[in-house]
């Protein structure tokens, strides 16, 4: 910690966008995001964040997710369907091994970065 | 604005735009239904089923957004598949260790009620099928045995 060389995120990286949703009820809605233009609602915990401008694929690409049942929540991109550079798909689940199901959370959250 | 869009295969995807910009609305639209042969527009702002209980298993019919009852219906068997076999592991220490008490009334007991947690699904197909809600098929459950 600290230490510049060690940081995961670049000490000069920039966001590229962000979005943190809701998907507990109804239809998922942006809580906060920038550089989102909608959310694709695909099923229980299946997501996309659609941007506004292109976001490099190239830089670093942060997910997560949390909600009401645990410490097993997450949030993780699928390798199958890779982020482009107008959206990142992602699923959500309440377990740590996202196979099992997936599930609607009260929060998840993309962050992608742009270095330079 | 929320655009409800319809795949080949039936299901619902829904577009929730954070924008107001008809460009990046035609534009997203565009890009799903590039990546969904066969998919088409339903419409705008239509009312959704109250929960998200059958969510992946709504469907467009009649201009209506509900859900595919066929198909809730093997979800629910699904899932009720499982709370059975959850519950026939559970007894799995209760028989074992009854068998080791030489406790031949419990045994008994045991068996006849695990064989009947493995005969429930026929009883279970036949009540889920008849069911037309999905709020009962929501709350449908059998009297466990075990």
């Amino acid at each position: 910690m600290g230490n510049r060389r060690n940081r995961i995120v670049p000490s000069r990286a920039r966001v590229a966008g962000f979005a943190v949703i809701d998907a507990s009820s109804g239809t998922p809605t942006l809580q906060r995001g920038k550089n989102v233009s909608s959310l694709t609602d695909v099923g229980v915990g299946l997501t996309t964040v659609n941007w506004v401008t292109e976001v490099p694929t190239a830089g670093p690409l942060i997910t997560n997710g949390g909600g009401t049942s645990g410490s097993g929540n997450i949030g993780c991109l699928r390798g199958t369907t890779p982020p482009t550079v107008s959206a990142v798909y992602f699923e959500t689940s309440t377990t740590t091994n996202v196979s099992v199901g997936f599930a609607d959370l009260a929060w998840s959250c993309v962050l992608a970065l742009r270095s330079y | 604005m929320r655009r409800t869009l319809k795949r080949a295969d039936g299901s619902i995807a829904i577009l929730v735009f954070v924008t107001d910009d008809p460009k990046l609305i035609q534009r997203d639209t565009a890009a799903w239904l590039a990546g969904e042969p066969g998919g088409s527009v339903v419409g705008d702002d239509l009312p959704l089923p109250a929960t998200r209980r059958w969510r992946n298993q709504w469907t467009h019919s009649g201009g209506v957004v509900g859900v595919d009852m066929a198909k809730a219906r093997v979800q629910r068997m699904v899932e009720l598949r499982a709370e059975r076999d959850s519950r026939l592991a559970a007894s799995d220490a209760s028989i074992l260790r009854a068998q080791e008490q030489n406790d031949v009334p419990a045994v008994n007991d045991l068996k006849t009620k695990r064989q009947a947690l493995r005969d429930l699904p026929v009883t279970m197909q036949a009540a889920v099928d008849a069911i037309t809600d999905p709020d009962a098929l929501a709350a449908y459950a059998p009297v466990w045995p075990l």
